[in-house]
């Protein structure tokens, strides 16, 4: 079932080993299309994990700490395995798997990071406006993600996305058509 | 219901919108002044208040919401009346749009079950700040071309799937909280939350924008043109 996923851990693995931040970051972009499409919800997890390992690796306060060296060989490891859990279809194996890596990640995160809010919330949020980007709805991207709708919403309204579309009628239309529905 | 009361359904999204600005009280006058009667799904009542309670960067913006509940402003419904309804709504909805010989799912459970609410009360009116369920139904043409631009791949829209959801709602005229706002300030509705003014029209209207109502800057521009 998972199978497809098998080139995709690769890809984020050998990534993350070079620490190819932007290579990272373009990988995650593609698996939230993807998934966007496919209504994917183990390829859009793994968008996000990307995603959240591109980030860490942005930021050398992080980087140069060792906690981050010994957290990095153990998500080395559990990609390692959820390749290896899906080649020996143990789903369940697979997703537990990627579920260490995201501690992992909210845990140097706990320890290191300087927001209240999590790299891997942030993650979330991100890649979720981008699936709306694609053009599913709010509340799937957020399905999709695990993204909390009502922070994607707010992120959205401070984007340009709504501003790029040509809306099928002006405010003062709706206001017109509003006033005669609600008169009795 | 009284019979001059006006039936709706409003999304979460919408609601969130009014509850993350300083526009509630705003929104409650509006609902009050034109006898509307607005619904939810339990699910939907979920989604914007039960979980959110329990998370204290959202818990404020929930007790907002839970207060509407309770003060009977909005009425939440048991959303388990309205599954099959939902299922055929998220079926047709979810196969209107195609990307290499896959439909495309739009559309989630939450919007589904709005839209299926408002055909089984007989609501003509429903509220939703998002881009997507609202394009569905008053020009699929954009959202293909959305889909196109973003994926960058040819998209194969479906319009009988479109008709035949558009036929389930006949009468269903779709708004947004950017919408309210315009109509709440035509009627005098800011009193006791803000002055009478073009700037605070204008403050308003972009403070749906910024909360993640879909209206664009020129769209408000435009209207604020004709003030």
């Amino acid at each position: 079932m998972f199978q497809s996923l098998v080139y995709d851990l690769k890809e984020a693995l050998k990534l993350f080993r070079k620490g190819d931040i932007l290579q990272l970051r373009g990988l995650s972009n593609r698996l939230i299309r993807e998934a966007s499409v496919e209504d994917n919800l183990a390829k859009a997890e793994l968008g996000v994990i990307a995603y959240a390992l591109h980030k860490l690796e942005t930021k050398n306060h992080i980087t140069n700490n060792p906690k981050w060296h010994k957290i990095r060989k153990n998500i080395f490891i559990n990609f390692e395995g959820a390749i290896y859990s899906i080649n020996n279809n143990q789903n369940e194996q697979f997703f537990k798997k990627l579920k260490k890596i995201i501690l992992d990640i909210n845990k140097i995160d706990a320890d290191l990071g300087n927001f209240a809010q999590g790299i891997y919330e942030k993650s979330k949020v991100k890649q979720a406006s981008l699936a709306y980007s694609y053009g599913l709805s709010i509340s799937k991207a957020a399905e999709i993600t695990g993204a909390d709708k009502k922070e994607l919403q707010s992120y959205i309204g401070f984007t340009t996305m709504h501003d790029e579309e040509n809306e099928q009628k002006s405010i003062k239309q709706r206001v017109s058509e509003l006033k005669n529905v609600l008169v009795v | 219901m009284s019979s001059n009361e006006k039936l709706g359904v409003i999304d979460s999204g919408t609601m969130i919108t009014f509850s993350s600005t300083c526009l509630m009280n705003v929104f409650v006058n509006f609902v009050k002044k034109n006898k509307l009667t607005l619904l939810v799904s339990n699910d939907v009542a979920s989604e914007s208040v039960w979980k959110p309670l329990n998370n204290k960067r959202f818990a404020l913006n929930a007790a907002r919401i839970k207060h509407l509940f309770n003060s009977g402003v909005v009425k939440v419904i048991p959303a388990n009346d309205s599954d099959p309804l939902e299922d055929k709504i998220l079926s047709i909805a979810n196969s209107c749009f195609y990307s290499n010989g896959q439909p495309i799912t739009i559309i989630q459970r939450g919007e589904a079950e709005a839209l299926a609410l408002a055909k089984i009360n007989n609501a003509n009116i429903l509220f939703i700040d998002e881009r997507t369920t609202r394009s569905l139904f008053e020009n699929p043409f954009r959202l293909k071309q959305v889909l196109e631009k973003r994926r960058q791949e040819n998209i194969v829209l479906k319009m009988e799937k479109v008709n035949l959801l558009k036929s389930m709602f006949p009468d269903l005229k779709i708004f947004r909280s950017v919408d309210i706002i315009a109509l709440a300030y035509e009627q005098d509705l800011f009193d006791g939350e803000f002055d009478k003014g073009k700037l605070e029209l204008e403050a308003a209207l972009y403070s749906t924008k910024f909360a993640g109502c879909s209206v664009s800057e020129r769209e408000i521009e435009e209207y604020l043109a004709g003030k």
